[in-house]
């Protein structure tokens, strides 16, 4: 395949879209004066799909997507782009320039010396001045900012910046975006309109993104596939609602913050005083991941050894956080749940409260 | 592998890096040459062991070292003391208090210094000598006949050139600590109020600690620039370490004497550099930059009259009587001053600094873009060792200079006479090339100052957005940092050119013979007790170097 001709290979992807590998990151290792920021990192990204690097500070998720881009170097690996080795440890590293890879910076990384339309031109120079001239109108078009060409990045607002952040991305024909937390510096109905426009966009042009956030409402928002990386290297990849719903291990479920972890001992001491029973056939070390949605409360006149102890409106509904002592003897040894309702209960902070779980916890193995 | 990856062209890191090396080898080579001829007559392999051993040296050591020394150390006390005394209550009323012209006085107060210490000790000596103006005066209204009759402070003393000095360094301190003083954090100050501690008590506990690096880094850079001083202390005739570097060689010929006692200054220097390191660790550790700052408290009117007699006090003192002496000898002695000398010494200083400037400025920005472009620990070190030449006194870089072209020369008219022709002279030593080579050395630092400062300003992501438009290393350097850079590059530039119009020791030792700058055309009119025939050269230096001070204030408005 000659990629040289973008627009053979956009026909192609086309055609075969969803079966072309845009990215594959084999065995990847980066470290910075001996840390060691990704390990063995590894996955595939199919054409035309967004993926979303999804993870705490410090975890690694900018650097591969700059190593992705080539700005950083890796020490072991190979990172192939669409099926065309971009680095292989000490044998092949081209430099970022020639990737065809699009960035967008947190920050946008304007130049601001130069107008919107110096900004767009800068990234084609082998344009003649009439194609360069239709390209940034075209790109201009895209974000909806036709009129801003002779402004400078100053004079934009930030959701405006970003948008011209994307027009330059974009103007080369770059066959993969990458984006390092896009949707940080814009907030609330911008975010979420920004976020519908660029997956739009994304999708009409066929484009292959990644993205990184912290965020994990950007990344069931915006993208198809989710990455959640811990410590350098990827916990779980899958679709949003499966790595939420169905966190691989407790690390995934913890940052997803997917519901209750409770280790199988203790759990088997508060399944004693739940009436619904399941399926506890299960290893001898692990946890159960309870849904706060599926804990259900009522208020006991007996000694349950569940204690209400706060009531937090939360916009979708309330949250109730119970204290739930674990040994009858001992009232120190105790863990925190949280519950969700729809309607506010009838019950009041300090109340003995009955729990019920009305379906299956998910069982994790870490 | 695809014709789409082809390297693209790009200048050869290899010969970036090796010239890189040399400028930074270069920089250091007066240094070098200092300790060589210090301790070239103990080594065995040198050809000064086998010489006539040079007694001049112990002959000081014996006699006059100690004073010296103590000297000097005298004179860095005593301008730390007026320069203190002059910058930390002003700095603090212009950063606390509002009031009636605070911002034309803040920048008043910066102004003494454009105004080289000789020039107001000359002008100080002759207005409060014997013979000068106020104890002619003093004599007549209280019938005074004789110098027994009555006390007056002696200018020529080693308190009166702390005073000179004091006055024309004080807007060091001032200008840091008003700074930090300004960006003191609300939230502390009010953290402090609520737990009891009146106004007072918060400057003390509070504000002046946390300022305490900052006036610590303003009082290295008086020690530092007093203890390099060679004009004041020259026409005060007191003997200080630089004077005798100075006579060692002009007077007594002694290189390698000038050079022990070079790097004794050297031993002084490192030790205030030292100093200062330490302080600008202890002050990131205090930056409060990112908090609030405090708002302004208005002055009362009677705060508002005592700060303005103060300022306006060291102001007269600082800027405004040297500066209309000079004015009042121009005009009084207008052909002396309009002669065809002042226009061609001009000329040729202007010349020099122009050249000088460009060349520290393309060395700062070759060596700041190699280490944006490739940072690493060696071309950081390469960075920090060119800026070196700031901390070393003009005559101890001179003599530094002279030993290796001196020797340069003496190869070189070796080599020509062997081939059979005539001797050529002093043609590195001798000629401009030594004053530029000192020049560039001393004042690199600050092109590198203003062009780092430049970079670190600039976010790493517009060069990684390059990169990622495809532009290679020179387009990005060309399109990007060039254009972002230009204002510090020109403010360099501007900064590089009037230190070397005012800078007097090294040029004194290494300018060619018939060869005059600005500042040793005035000099020796003010040795000479003849100031008044200079004066319109010396109201040059001191509008040159405004110019600073007014850019300093225009960038700061514009912050």
């Amino acid at each position: 395949m000659t990629l040289t001709n973008s627009s053979q290979l956009n026909a192609q992807l086309n055609r075969n879209a969803g079966e072309v590998s845009a990215v594959e990151m084999n065995k990847v290792d980066v470290s910075f004066n001996e840390t060691n920021v990704l390990k063995n990192l590894s996955f595939t990204l199919l054409a035309g799909e967004i993926l979303c690097l999804l993870g705490p500070s410090g975890c690694g998720k900018t650097t591969a997507l700059k190593a992705i881009a080539g700005l950083v170097k890796p020490q072991q690996g190979q990172i192939d782009l669409f099926g065309e080795s971009v680095f292989s440890a000490n044998t092949i590293d081209v430099p970022p320039q020639q990737r065809s890879v699009g960035f967008i910076f947190q920050d946008y990384a304007l130049f601001p010396h130069m107008t919107i339309g110096q900004n767009i031109a800068y990234g084609l120079p082998d344009l003649n001045k009439e194609d360069k001239q239709q390209r940034i109108e075209e790109s201009l078009q895209l974000v909806e900012l036709t009129d801003m060409q002779q402004r400078y990045p100053h004079e934009l607002s930030g959701g405006q910046q970003q948008r011209i952040a994307v027009a330059r991305a974009l103007a080369p024909k770059p066959q993969l975006l990458l984006m390092d937390e896009p949707f940080s510096n814009v907030d609330g109905q911008v975010k979420r309109r920004m976020m519908a426009d660029l997956r739009k966009l994304l999708k009409e042009h066929n484009i292959s993104c990644i993205f990184v956030t912290h965020a994990k409402e950007e990344a069931f928002a915006f993208a198809d596939k989710t990455a959640v990386m811990v410590a350098g290297d990827i916990a779980q990849l899958d679709k949003p609602a499966i790595v939420y719903n169905q966190p691989k291990n407790c690390a995934v479920a913890e940052f997803m913050e997917s519901g209750n972890l409770t280790s199988l001992r203790h759990s088997q001491k508060i399944l004693d005083r739940i009436d619904r029973q399941w399926h506890r056939d299960v290893e001898n070390s692990g946890y159960w991941l309870f849904k706060p949605q599926h804990v259900s409360l009522k208020r006991s006149l007996q000694n349950t050894g569940v204690t209400l102890i706060d009531i937090t409106y939360i916009g979708r509904g309330y949250q109730y956080e119970l204290s739930i002592q674990l040994d009858k003897h001992n009232s120190e040894n105790t863990i925190i749940w949280k519950a969700e309702n729809e309607q506010p209960l009838d019950i009041s902070i300090g109340d003995n409260l009955a729990i019920e779980y009305v379906a299956s916890p998910h069982w994790l193995q870490c | 592998m695809n014709n789409r990856f082809k390297a693209l062209p790009q200048i050869s890191a290899r010969a970036v890096s090796f010239s890189t090396a040399l400028i930074s080898f270069l920089m250091l080579l007066p240094i070098a040459a200092l300790i060589y001829q210090a301790i070239a007559e103990y080594l065995p392999f040198s050809s000064l062991a086998t010489s006539e051993i040079d007694d001049t040296f112990s002959d000081i050591a014996d006699t006059v070292l100690l004073n010296y020394v103590s000297n000097s150390l005298l004179v860095v006390t005593g301008s730390l003391i007026f320069a203190s005394l002059f910058a930390i209550a002003p700095a603090w009323w212009c950063a606390h208090y509002e009031f009636k012209g605070r911002k034309y006085l803040q920048w008043m107060m910066v102004f003494p210094l454009a105004i080289p210490a000789y020039i107001s000790a000359y002008i100080y000596t002759d207005m409060l000598d014997y013979a000068g103006p106020i104890q002619s005066s003093l004599r007549d209204v209280f019938a005074w006949q004789t110098p027994q009759d009555y006390w007056f402070f002696d200018i020529r003393s080693i308190w009166g050139a702390s005073l000179m000095l004091g006055l024309a360094l004080y807007p060091y301190i001032f200008l840091l600590l008003r700074n930090t003083f300004e960006q003191r954090s609300q939230s502390l100050a009010q953290a402090a109020q609520l737990m009891g501690a009146s106004e007072r008590k918060i400057f003390w506990t509070i504000h002046l600690p946390i300022a305490r690096p900052a006036l610590a880094i303003g009082c290295t850079l008086v020690a530092m620039e007093s203890l390099a001083d060679y004009g004041t202390v020259q026409l005060f005739a007191i003997s200080t370490l630089t004077t005798a570097i100075y006579d060692s060689w002009l007077v007594y010929g002694s290189l390698a004497s000038a050079a022990k006692i070079s790097c004794l200054t050297l031993l002084f220097v490192l030790t205030l550099v030292g100093l200062e390191k330490n302080s600008r660790k202890k002050q990131q550790h205090f930056d409060s930059r990112g908090s609030k700052p405090c708002p302004k408290v208005n002055a009362s009117k009677t705060k508002t009259g005592f700060i303005w007699l103060f300022c306006g006090c060291v102001f007269s003192l600082g800027f405004a009587i040297p500066l209309i002496t000079l004015i009042s000898y121009c005009f009084d002695y207008w052909p002396e001053n309009m002669n065809g000398d002042i226009l061609a010494h001009s000329q040729s200083t202007f010349m020099l600094a122009t050249v000088t400037a460009t060349i520290a400025c393309l060395l700062a920005i070759l060596l700041n873009s190699q280490q944006r472009f490739q940072p690493s620990k060696s071309n950081q070190a390469k960075l920090s060792l060119s800026s070196l030449g700031y901390a070393i006194p003009g005559t101890v870089l001179a003599i530094g200079i002279l030993i290796p072209l001196g020797q340069l020369d003496i190869w070189v008219n070796h080599f020509i006479q062997w081939l059979g022709f005539d001797k050529v002279g002093l043609i590195s030593s001798g000629t401009s090339f030594a004053l530029i080579m000192a020049f560039v050395i001393r004042f690199s630092a600050i092109s590198n100052g203003s062009i780092q400062a430049a970079y670190k300003q600039m976010p790493d992501n517009l060069d990684a957005a390059s990169t990622m438009l495809k532009a290679g290393r020179l387009k990005t350097f060309r399109k990007i940092h060039l254009p972002i850079m230009t204002p510090a590059i020109i403010s360099a530039f501007l900064l590089v050119f009037i230190e070397v119009v005012k800078e007097l020791p090294a040029s004194l030792l290494l300018r060619p013979f018939d060869f005059e700058t600005l500042a040793t055309y005035v000099f020796q009119f003010a040795s000479d007790e003849q100031l008044e025939h200079a004066a319109s050269g010396a109201l040059l230096i001191i509008i040159v170097s405004l110019l600073p001070i007014l850019l300093l204030s225009r960038s700061q408005k514009m912050q």
